[in-house]
């Protein structure tokens, strides 16, 4: 029996970046997709969104917000969504995505993505909150997993469990960040694919891929794996790639975040092809191991 | 409560002088806040160098924030001003453009 399997829709893109624009604009044919920091044009002028758009109907290109906080314990404004949402329908993107976080509480703003609480309560608060954002932008964002370096204290769950709850309990596609679970996975010792294994995988259509570093504690004591997007993509982060494909039959789009110590841009593209030949490496094992259980069938 | 938890972290991740009232008693600050007996014991199981770590990692991410939006913000004020300078600068040699 043939196999199928629906690796020719996979996809390999870059984050978009000022700093990057004319050398990405120059490389489009290795590059399969874009994916723009939403919250970067909020403010923007009409020319800069009129621009965006018209890179929209060039390459296929995602948006990516990044101050939503849709799994906090607070209802996210909707003036926040709105200003989103007017973006999202000025550029028409093929699809968006935020963050499994929370960024503000109690009225203070922390600057960056921090995980909540892992509890049955901010899962339906995020389930909440995703169908108000989904009602107003008209469509659901992909959800994508955040590092962090502290387990959030007062959990209940897994992380697996919290964001298997939440993709079904908010009816969400997941962006899975495998850097990001690559560095929690190290920082607080469990195995990624057990991860993997305990998600939706099913629901995971976009894949974030990127570079991160060691820091010390500021004692000294411990060192910890940060997610900074100024480095390479390292071998264990491909690893993962190939795991996906092998276990998804989904295609699957994926990003490399860059964001800022830019290299070359030749580095990048290759960065790009590594991901190719991680992915389709990952589809080899999945038709390898659909024909041994087709033949012992 | 969940919110509660939430608000003390932001505020923990923020401020400095709360910080360091936490990492030397958790418990004290904790309650102060209003968390239960439970959460209270379990903010006190926190890591004290992850906390601290990750408190440093948003400070920086908040600086380069600061920094770049200071920076778009300084371009924004430049262009207005050089707007205006060369909109009344051509009033003044060409007054009667302008009648």
């Amino acid at each position: 029996m043939q196999v199928e399997v629906t690796m020719q829709e996979d996809r390999v893109g870059l984050g978009w970046r000022p700093e990057l624009a004319s050398a990405i604009l120059g490389s489009l044919d290795r590059i399969d997709i874009l994916e723009v920091i939403g919250n970067d044009y909020l403010g923007e002028t009409q020319r800069k969104r009129d621009g965006l758009k018209l890179l929209a109907r060039q390459v296929p290109l995602h948006i990516h917000g990044v101050d939503l906080g849709l799994a906090g314990a607070e209802e996210v404004s909707s003036r926040r969504i709105d200003r989103l949402a007017r973006l999202i329908n000025h550029v028409q993107p093929e699809a968006w995505s935020e963050h499994l976080a929370f960024v503000r509480a109690g009225g203070i703003e922390i600057g960056h993505l921090a995980a909540p609480p892992r509890t049955q309560a901010s899962i339906e608060n995020a389930a909440k909150n995703l169908k108000k954002t989904a009602g107003i932008v008209g469509c659901m964002p992909y959800m994508e997993n955040i590092a962090t370096l502290l387990q959030p204290p007062c959990s209940s769950l897994s992380e697996q469990q919290w964001i298997s709850g939440i993709a079904a309990a908010g009816d969400c596609g997941l962006l899975l960040d495998l850097h990001n679970l690559h560095a929690n996975a190290t920082n607080f010792s469990f195995d990624p694919l057990r991860f993997l294994a305990e998600i939706p995988l099913q629901r995971v259509s976009c894949i974030h891929i990127a570079g991160g570093r060691w820091i010390p504690s500021p004692d000294g004591r411990q060192q910890y794996l940060l997610d900074d997007h100024l480095h390479e993509v390292t071998e264990p982060v491909y690893g993962l790639l190939r795991e996906v494909a092998a276990r998804a039959s989904q295609p699957l789009t994926v990003i490399l975040e860059r964001d800022g110590a830019y290299p070359p841009m030749e580095v990048l593209l290759q960065e790009l092809e590594k991901a190719r030949s991680s992915i389709a490496a990952g589809r080899r094992r999945m038709q390898e191991a659909r024909k041994e259980v087709s033949h012992a069938a | 409560m969940q919110r509660d938890v939430e608000t003390l972290l932001a505020r923990l991740f923020v401020e400095g002088d709360l910080r360091e009232r936490f990492l030397q008693n958790p418990r004290a600050v904790a309650s102060r806040c209003g968390l239960s007996q439970e959460e209270c014991s379990e903010m006190e199981s926190v890591s004290t160098s992850a906390f601290e770590t990750a408190a440093r990692s948003y400070e920086r991410k908040r600086t380069f924030k600061r920094n770049h939006s200071r920076g778009v913000g300084l371009k924004g004020w430049f262009r207005v001003v050089m707007g205006w300078s060369l909109r009344n600068l051509r009033l003044l040699v060409h007054p009667e453009k302008h009648l």
